[in-house]
């Protein structure tokens, strides 16, 4: 091999590695911390509909005891919403649909919701909202 | 084919094409007003904001939209016109490349727009957009953090590239695709109103789900019917295909048939599955 021929694949070698590095530093996003979302219970009594849409949360009231469900459909993360008449979480995108209490019914997320875990308290419910 | 011939007139493809270029010109033109006054920390805000404080604000947005979705539509008209007349067999390897390639970059841009507006239905692309990237087996995490990463980082980087990508594809046509002594020779007034008109009587705007129900842009309503049947996985790919297949018919410059072919049946099974989707 010539003195330029490897001068050329050194180049290569360094140009590729500062590619790769370069693309390794931009798509490495470290994931958000859980993020928790206090609800007092003057907030919960105002549910009327045993169900409370947050903005990445359901909460659902069953009898005296709590659910609580990511908004975010299984499928392709859409934001679900709730249909009162036909009493199902239903998903805008897909047409996935949910039962209140979580339980995949149809369409093509295929999956219960995810669940969030819940602390309870007299003075009202913690929601620890994970990615 | 023949009839085909008799019924387009001589000029169409050339019309088409600058018709395009010039739709795209002026689509980045006001993009640039625009992004002096969006931020994408606060993508709904930037927008309420231009279109009542700016004046000319909710012109230049609809400008935007408008000359994009023009550019979109012709580019796509002059991409199957190019292959009715077998441009493959004349145009340079390069020039051709940038062709098939300028589609998907345009629908890129034209999608990030989408999410950039940042209402409920912008927020639902994104997300669609982002898990279904995510979805690909080993590259689908890494291109769907470099690509749009809205989860983590909200709509930076979609904003970003929605940048990069214009100026990247107007670069590129002029450079490998268009001559610009051509364009200037070609100017007519009636396309230039036919861009701003729109604008001028029609509004696009911000809305909330309707009937619980949230399509996304136009021309992505064939995924997303694709999405309530078929594996993500398969649509992500399917979506992909098209500028592979273009590219082949200069691979198989001579022998063509089973090509077009191929992209009639592609395209038609997503007309499909878009009419199912309305």
């Amino acid at each position: 091999m010539t003195r330029r021929g490897i001068l050329k694949l050194i180049g290569f070698g360094f140009l590729g590695t500062l590619g790769y590095s370069f693309l390794r530093a931009i798509m490495h996003l470290s994931s958000r911390p859980p993020k928790r979302v206090y609800l007092p219970s003057s907030e919960i009594e105002k549910i009327k509909t045993k169900l409370l849409l947050g903005e990445d949360f359901i909460l659902v009231k069953e009898g005296e005891a709590f659910l609580g469900f990511s908004r975010k459909c299984p499928h392709l993360g859409c934001k679900l919403n709730f249909d009162p008449q036909r009493n199902l979480i239903l998903c805008p995108c897909h047409g996935s649909r949910f039962t209140p209490q979580g339980k995949y019914l149809a369409g093509p997320a295929k999956k219960n919701l995810k669940p969030l875990q819940l602390s309870l308290s007299e003075r009202g419910v913690t929601i620890e909202i994970t990615n | 084919m023949k009839l085909l011939t008799k019924l387009i007139p001589r000029n169409f493809n050339l019309d088409l094409a600058y018709f395009s270029f010039l739709a795209l010109t002026i689509c980045i033109f006001s993009g640039l007003i625009l992004s002096f006054h969006y931020f994408p920390e606060k993508p709904l805000l930037s927008v309420v904001n231009l279109e009542a404080t700016v004046p000319f604000g909710k012109f230049y947005r609809a400008l935007h939209y408008f000359s994009a979705q023009m550019a979109v539509i012709s580019l796509f008209l002059h991409l199957l016109d190019a292959l009715r007349l077998k441009l493959f067999l004349v145009k340079s390897n390069r020039g051709w490349f940038f062709l098939g390639l300028s589609l998907p970059i345009l629908l890129y841009l034209a999608f990030s727009g989408y999410i950039l507006r940042g209402d409920e239905t912008g927020e639902l692309a994104g997300s669609i957009a982002e898990n279904l990237t995510s979805s690909i087996p080993l590259l689908g995490k890494p291109i769907s953090n470099l690509f749009f990463a809205i989860s983590q980082v909200g709509v930076h980087r979609v904003y970003l590239w929605h940048l990069y990508f214009s100026f990247l594809l107007l670069t590129g046509l002029l450079l490998w695709h268009i001559s610009l002594n051509r364009v200037f020779s070609y100017l007519k007034f009636f396309y230039l109103a036919l861009l701003f008109l729109p604008a001028l009587f029609f509004y696009p705007s911000l809305k909330p789900w309707g009937n619980l129900q949230a399509r996304g842009p136009w021309f992505f309503v064939g995924a997303q019917s694709m999405l309530k049947f078929l594996d993500e996985r398969f649509v992500f790919f399917y979506l992909l295909l098209f500028p592979f297949i273009y590219q082949a018919f200069v691979i198989w410059k001579k022998n063509p048939t089973p090509l077009f072919w191929i992209l009639i049946a592609y395209l038609g099974l997503y007309l499909i599955f878009s009419l199912m989707g309305i």
